[in-house]
């Protein structure tokens, strides 16, 4: 096992009281392995990666049964040791690379400084044509010369080229992609998910990719985990669950895409009513039972657990399909 | 009937610098297309190819370079403020940066009636609530301010506000594409109702095609700012005939179909400031052939819709 997660909580401290981001976060990852992680904005996706890369703020408070990765407690760890895990085990792509590239170096001079810093051993003309190599995987035309370009002489899907060239530069066992192709045109898009499926076949590396876009996750995750106002409310594999969905969140999202083959042209689409609730006063019992139309009484007062079985993980009273 | 009818719309901005001579960057060139009353047509490709630029000329944000837009038969660029306004309105992207923060939802609502027409306060107000109740905003969030309301309320004041004058023509301009997904149905349904209660016609704009797919009649395919496809729904995304209309179909995500191995087209979209020669699309295109890159392709009539291609 890669990456093991368990009841993992964050909670901000805000002005306005305590906000908590996440509940109750468990998964697992093994070595090679994709997961998808799905849902809306303010579900917890960012910040539960934020987390396993140690990058939260102070006034986040992180409580967390077991929170391992590749055999190392990241709950105990210094932060001097963090830093040798973070970009050289576990590498990460953000989602707008226009503002993530650093816009008064060079890309080659970027690339380097990870280099330097996660391979002592390796001296400068051996980090020069490491660099060289890289731009030339991650598919980009004369990269001897692009190396030399700052970020602006560089168009969207180039510089997020770069940003993967930074995130697999020390070979990491897990790469963590938040939203990388949001931000890009549809055919780039396809281009940079056909690449990141090759580097992650050749690096053997697991990743973890989160994004609001379900046609994404079904074409690239092993197994996709949905979440909401902070908690997973189901996770399977990625045919089970899109062909099956048994949570009501679940289906209704997936209900509620266009271009399925049974909505019809113009029909009205089903939709989920109503809004994500406020982190600050989360509804008593299941998160999602004022928007739920299977809702009852024991909704509203008992927070359903995680249930595991074989196919799948799930948090409901009443899944989609079940006898009543 | 066409409510709107373009005709060889023209967009070039001249890049003027110092000790060079003088280029232009052809952000439109020689677009045409005509709707009929209450249809939807739908406008699809990649940033930069002159979708946004398009939706600015129609508004009379910008001034068109050459070309006609007549909208129900009337010349565009000699009508009134007041007519114009009443036949056309847009609604934008991002429903958080598009609305000023500054002012109660009424007021963001009848400010197209306090500057076109010479009706009081409280009238205007009245028919902001009215129009609050059309778009699914309760009126008694009238006197809210937009910080108060969630990305799809305000995308639905956002609505209000271009309804308000009760246009014939509405541009959308990605109007879900900011929005969470189980919002974005609410709001699709809505614009969807509303056109058949108030017979707009939508101009709509968006990447995603299983949008476009399942509210528009007639698809409008652009790259770098020429027209390449235009035709019925069915026959455009069912039986595309042009390599990149091909191309934005195979790359498009779906939950039903797996990635292919090979990405649909290699490349990326070029420089407008520099465009090939011949057929803009040729360094990417799979199919092209020598006479691609020295003669440019014009749209013509082929398998029931217009398509720009040597090789159809």
């Amino acid at each position: 096992m890669l990456l093991e997660i368990e009841d993992l909580s964050i909670t901000f401290d805000t002005a306005k009281g305590p906000l908590s981001a996440t509940r109750q976060i468990s998964f697992s990852l093994e070595e090679g392995e994709t997961l998808g992680i799905v849902g809306e904005s303010g579900c917890g996706k960012s910040i539960t990666n934020l987390a396993i890369m140690g990058l939260l703020p102070d006034t986040a408070t992180i409580t967390a049964k077991k929170m391992i990765f590749d055999g190392v407690d990241l709950q105990t760890i210094k932060e001097n040791d963090f830093r040798k895990i973070r970009g050289a085990k576990i590498g990460m792509i953000f989602q707008d690379p226009m503002s993530a590239l650093n816009p008064s170096f060079t890309v080659g001079f970027q690339i380097d400084e990870t280099l330097k810093i996660h391979c002592p051993e390796m001296d400068k003309s051996a980090r020069g044509a490491r660099a060289l190599e890289l731009m030339h995987q991650v598919g980009i035309p004369a990269p001897a010369e692009r190396l030399k370009n700052y970020a602006h002489e560089l168009s969207g899907g180039m510089s997020q080229r770069v940003m993967i060239a930074m995130a697999i530069a020390c070979k990491p066992k897990l790469l963590i992609a938040d939203e990388p192709t949001t931000a890009l045109d549809v055919t780039i898009q396809a281009q940079i998910m056909k690449l990141l499926k090759d580097l992650q076949k050749e690096y053997q590396m697991a990743m973890i990719l989160v994004t609001h876009d379900l046609g994404v996750v079904a074409q690239n995750a092993d197994r996709i985990q949905v979440m909401y106002a902070g908690e997973i409310v189901e996770s399977a594999k990625s045919k089970v669950l899109l062909q099956d969905p048994k949570h009501p969140y679940t289906d209704g999202l997936l209900s509620s895409l266009p271009g399925k083959k049974a909505t019809a042209f113009r029909a009205p689409l089903p939709s989920i009513a109503g809004m994500v609730p406020d982190l600050r006063a989360r509804p008593n019992g299941c998160q999602f039972n004022p928007r739920c139309e299977f809702a009852d009484d024991k909704c509203k007062t008992t927070l359903p657990s995680l249930e595991h079985d074989q196919a799948r993980t799930l948090r409901c009273f009443h899944p989609v399909g079940a006898s009543v | 009937m066409n409510v709107i009818e373009v005709t060889n719309l023209k967009k070039h901005y001249p890049i003027r610098k110092p000790f060079k001579p003088l280029r232009h960057v052809k952000a439109l060139d020689g677009v045409s297309f005509h709707v009929k009353s209450k249809k939807t047509l739908g406008i699809v490709g990649e940033s930069g190819c002159g979708k946004s630029t398009l939706a600015k000329t129609l508004m009379r944000l910008e001034i068109p370079t050459e070309g006609n837009v007549s909208l129900s038969g009337q010349d565009f660029s000699v009508m009134t403020g007041k007519d114009f306004h009443s036949a056309i309105q847009m609604i934008f992207q991002d429903p958080y940066n598009s609305i000023n923060p500054r002012k109660k939802a009424w007021q963001l609502i009848a400010e197209p009636l306090f500057i076109n027409t010479d009706l009081s306060k409280d009238e205007c107000f009245k028919i902001a609530c009215e129009t609050m109740k059309k778009v699914g905003l309760r009126p008694e969030l009238a006197h809210r301010y937009p910080h108060m309301f969630s990305g799809g309320q305000r995308q639905r004041i956002g609505i209000a506000r271009a309804l308000v004058m009760q246009p014939k023509i509405m541009i959308l301009d990605e109007p879900v594409s900011a929005l969470d997904v189980s919002i974005q149905a609410q709001v699709l349904n809505l614009l969807m109702e509303l056109q058949d209660q108030m017979d707009l016609t939508y101009l709509f704009i968006s990447h995603d095609l299983h949008v476009v797919k399942h509210i528009s009649d007639e698809i409008l395919v652009m790259y770098l700012g020429k027209v390449v496809e235009y035709g019925p729904r069915d026959q455009v995304f069912n039986d595309p005939k042009h390599p990149y209309t091909k191309a934005l179909v195979a790359s498009s995500p779906s939950i039903l179909k797996e990635a292919s191995d090979e990405p649909a087209i290699q490349g990326e979209l070029p420089s407008p400031l520099n465009p090939p020669s011949g057929c803009a699309f040729h360094k990417r295109c799979p199919m092209a052939t020598p006479r691609c890159s020295s003669e440019t392709p014009v749209l013509e009539e082929k398998f029931g819709r217009k398509v720009a291609c040597f090789e159809v």
